[in-house]
């Protein structure tokens, strides 16, 4: 009873955690572009999901926030699921290796994602068309992207911390009566 | 979490499981263009109203982002600006005669009785591409507005892009900037072909897309021409406003010229558009 509680309270923090982040991602940071640079905040969602939790839910939350920027790019159907699910997978190991309750680390980890999304993005639309300016791509497109995203994922670092932290609680209270 | 109750899939075995989804979405899209199917249908009635909502605070938050200067500024500026008007008033004068000419003028232009000719409907933007790689924004109309994909777009009498996905209440544009996007365009006075591609480098770079292709043999083309979309493209409608060559200069095989393009729609700060509802009729 308590324990599907639990993971309805889940996954209802993470749905909308998708929900706004997304619509912020889409309709309101464009506003806010630092010399045509927005932040990546779904991955930085990943990001968190994968280093502060585990590997399982940063798979899970990538491959979500995968398919919601899918839909929303008419493009190839499944390439920001792939890269989604890999810096979730990745992150979640990550963790194995750095564990810690370190605040640089979480926010460290989302530049080098970003880093590595911007890569894969590249490597996938950007090559087989011929483009060889790799570093003009890296640059001006992937370490400001990177960079952006660090300075956000800061601020967003405090509030997931709390939230995981009632989350963790939860669970833990669930363990104890089972 | 709950490893005590029921059996769990171990997280090695999970990943493997999502990546082969993740791939077989990527095979099928690309054999099919699926995108989204009815996971598109549900995603767009939770996300579509609120982005319009928010899209609109944003661009309320950001007008009044620019605002905010110092009265120093704001004094100084108010002089200059008073003096401006003065002339500028002139200036009005003399222009409301000049544009009733110009309106004469251009109800004899060919061009602008083929735009008028396509049937068009008006779009607002609700949402731009969710990350720095890709220039395509989301409109608030689609299907059940008659919109269907390859329809083009235009604002502010240029070409924006071309319509690649839509959904009952929403669709996706391609803008001419995407580094993916190709136009076969033709200069306006001379009718030389050539091939307009988006270019993200040059773009952020310099706000110019790319000309390549283009036939010139008496080096007719000088920076200023307008390029509009060509007889011969598959997609656009003939006779849009692309934009104004900025550069161009013969390729090393002496036959063809490339360069720069300044595009006519500014795309910075789009925020309605037009859907043209001809489409172009290929014989395939």
């Amino acid at each position: 009873m308590n324990n599907t509680k639990a993971i309805i309270k889940k996954v209802l923090v993470f749905g909308i955690s998708v929900y706004l982040l997304y619509i912020l991602q889409t309709a309101l940071f464009p506003y806010f572009e630092l010399g045509g640079i927005v932040p990546n905040l779904l991955l930085i969602l990943t990001t968190f999901y994968g280093f502060m939790r585990n590997t399982r839910e940063g798979m899970i939350a990538g491959f979500f926030c995968g398919l919601v920027l899918d839909l929303s790019t008419g493009l190839l159907f499944g390439v920001h699921i792939l890269a989604l699910l890999l810096i979730g997978f990745m992150n979640g190991a990550f963790r194995k290796i750095f564990y810690g309750d370190d605040v640089k680390l979480p926010i460290l980890f989302t530049g080098v994602s970003d880093l590595f999304y911007g890569l894969f993005m590249y490597l996938f639309f950007f090559v087989p068309r011929g483009s060889t300016h790799f570093s003009y791509f890296l640059m001006s497109v992937m370490i400001p992207e990177a960079v952006y995203s660090v300075i956000v994922a800061f601020v967003l670092y405090f509030i997931y911390a709390k939230i995981f932290e009632k989350l963790d609680r939860d669970e833990r209270k669930v363990e104890h009566i089972l | 979490m709950n490893h005590k109750k029921g059996p769990k899939i171990p997280s090695n075995i999970l990943f493997l499981i999502l990546f082969t989804i993740s791939i077989l979405f990527l095979l099928v899209s690309y054999v099919t263009e699926f995108s989204g199917g009815v996971i598109g249908t549900v995603s767009n009635a939770v996300f579509v109203p609120m982005q319009s909502g928010v899209e609109t605070v944003g661009s309320v938050i950001s007008s009044e982002h620019k605002e905010r200067k110092t009265i120093k500024e704001l004094e100084k500026e108010n002089s200059t600006l008073s003096k401006k008007v003065n002339s500028l008033s002139n200036q009005l004068n003399q222009i409301q005669l000049q544009k009733s000419e110009l309106t004469d003028l251009q109800k004899l232009y060919e061009l602008d009785q083929k735009y008028s000719n396509y049937k068009k409907t008006g779009a607002t933007i609700i949402a731009r591409s969710s990350d720095n790689w890709f220039n395509t924004f989301t409109i608030n109309k689609g299907s059940k507005d008659g919109i269907e994909n390859d329809m083009n777009v235009i604002a502010d009498g240029g070409l924006v892009g071309l319509v690649v996905k839509t959904g009952k209440h929403y669709s996706v544009v391609r803008a001419i900037i995407d580094d993916s996007s190709n136009v076969s365009g033709m200069s306006l006075n001379t009718g030389n072909t050539c091939i307009i591609s988006g270019s993200l480098e040059t773009m952020t770079e310099k706000n110019r897309i790319k000309i390549t292709n283009l036939e010139d043999k008496n080096n007719a083309i000088k920076s200023g021409e307008p390029i509009v979309t060509s007889n011969i493209s598959n997609k656009f409608v003939p006779g849009l406003l692309i934009g104004y060559v900025d550069k161009v200069k013969l390729d090393d095989n002496e036959i063809t010229h490339s360069g720069t393009l300044t595009p006519a729609v500014d795309f910075k700060h789009l925020q309605n558009v037009l859907v043209i509802k001809t489409k172009k009729e290929t014989a395939d």
